[in-house]
């Protein structure tokens, strides 16, 4: 006749009956990978494994086109047909793939700020973010490849109440050098949407998005202590 | 005829008698339905799953895009070996220990701690010439360290930064020194573009 021994995650009684509590690695739900001082246990979803405990950043928001080339613009579309829609802020990127691809980040403090004008006509213009934030911004964008060389735009990032948030930085068409980086700052202290104001441009320009020769183009924002 | 269960915490045993304990059966731990990513914290009297909290790196930012005339900076210089300054009416600072040196909103310098930092400038002092070019390096107070930023005549090329990872053991001074200047304005006559488009960028870097 045999009988079924007691045992605590395949642990069994010695001799005194006494079975050893299970080590962490031996509990049913942890996996230890070669453990180092400052650890901790972290849960992935199904059990609980070692690594570091850190902290996490809050959030990157982001955006970005999807390398899409689209058609040029005109010379001058911008001044003439886009300015009307500059409600608050500065048509930075030009889009009309699938839209999801403007919003893949969205997160409670920190959310994108787009202007979809029609199916075919969708911007990202900034973001808007939660009070008692520090974010830097930044944006990469473009100019216009069919624009004619010299043809420029000022941008800046502002809240959509003009208050400035950074340098003023110019696009601008001209062969290798179409391509720029925007950076701005904000502290809030309540909700605020901030964007890209256009300071000047030429009378000619186009429009800021993705071409053939400078295809991706991100917006993101990083938060900071 | 009712039986006593053997259990270890709140783990039972199975058909073969074996007794399961998880993470959640143990006396002391109290599990609140884990996500991804939480760990394992003691809270003074137990063990509970928390997410960890968010770390914010400090940062110093500089550059309001203010119009504001280099000419009233009170630089010594816009020839090689001179230090570049920059205007902030009220920069950021949150990384603490650290120290900006300014006169009249114009910093001169920064000092930071022991720690890593991410340092990137962009300097925009006018040019006489579409030929000019000013190239410009972050100095330690010993050495020029990172790569080389530069600045053209027209304002599209204002932007190429020096940019510096930099681990100071101690209090260490750095500023943005010129390290090539050709038809570069001089200071009593350089107006805003250097105000409007400069900025420093100073980022802590947790290790």
């Amino acid at each position: 006749m045999s009988h079924l021994v007691e045992t605590v995650n395949t642990n069994e009684p010695n001799i005194t009956a006494n079975i050893s509590m299970p080590s962490i690695d031996e509990l049913d739900d942890v996996t230890l990978s070669t453990p180092s001082t400052g650890q901790g246990l972290k849960y992935d979803g199904a059990e609980w494994v070692n690594d570091d405990v850190s902290g996490s950043y809050d959030l990157m928001p982001y955006s970005m086109t999807n390398g899409t080339a689209h058609g040029n613009l005109a010379a001058g579309f911008y001044t003439s047909w886009m300015t009307p829609f500059e409600t608050p802020f500065f048509l930075g990127i030009r889009y009309k793939e699938a839209q999801y691809l403007m919003t893949n980040v969205h997160t409670s403090s920190i959310s994108i700020f787009k202007k979809q004008i029609n199916a075919n006509s969708i911007y990202n213009v900034g973001f808007t973010i939660d009070a008692n934030k520090k974010v830097l911004l930044c944006v990469d964008l473009s100019h216009c490849d069919a624009d004619a060389a010299g043809t420029f735009v000022d941008l800046q990032w502002q809240t959509d109440t003009g208050v400035e948030l950074g340098p003023i930085v110019r696009t601008i068409t001209n062969g290798a050098y179409n391509r720029q980086t925007v950076v701005g700052f904000i502290s809030t202290s309540v909700q605020t949407t901030v964007g890209l104001m256009r300071i000047n441009n030429s009378a000619t320009f186009g429009c800021n998005q993705s071409t053939t020769t400078r295809q991706n183009c991100v917006f993101a924002c990083r938060e900071v202590g | 005829m009712s039986h006593n269960k053997l259990k270890v915490g709140t783990g039972e045993p199975n058909r073969t008698s074996d007794i399961i304990v998880n993470v959640g059966n143990i006396s002391d731990v109290t599990l609140t339905t884990p996500t991804n990513g939480q760990f394992l914290t003691y809270d003074g009297s137990g063990w509970e799953n928390s997410s960890p909290t968010a770390i914010t790196p400090g940062i110093i930012f500089a550059g309001e895009g203010a119009t504001q005339n280099y000419s009233g900076s009170g630089a010594s210089g816009v020839t090689t070996s001179d230090d570049i300054l920059f205007y902030a009416s009220s920069p950021t600072n949150t990384i603490a220990n650290t120290t900006i040196t300014s006169a009249s909103s114009w910093i001169s310098s920064i000092t930071l701690p022991a720690g890593t930092f991410r340092i990137l400038a962009v300097a925009g002092l006018e040019l006489t010439a579409s030929s000019g070019l000013i190239e410009y390096r972050w100095h330690d107070g010993t050495a020029l360290v990172g790569c080389t930023g530069n600045a053209g005549y027209t304002d599209d090329r204002v932007g190429n930064p020096t940019v510096a990872v930099v681990a100071p053991t101690g209090n260490t001074t750095y500023t943005v020194r010129i390290t090539t200047s050709t038809s570069v304005v001089a200071v009593a006559s350089q107006t805003a573009r250097h105000a409007e488009r400069g900025y420093i960028i100073i980022e802590e870097v947790k290790t």
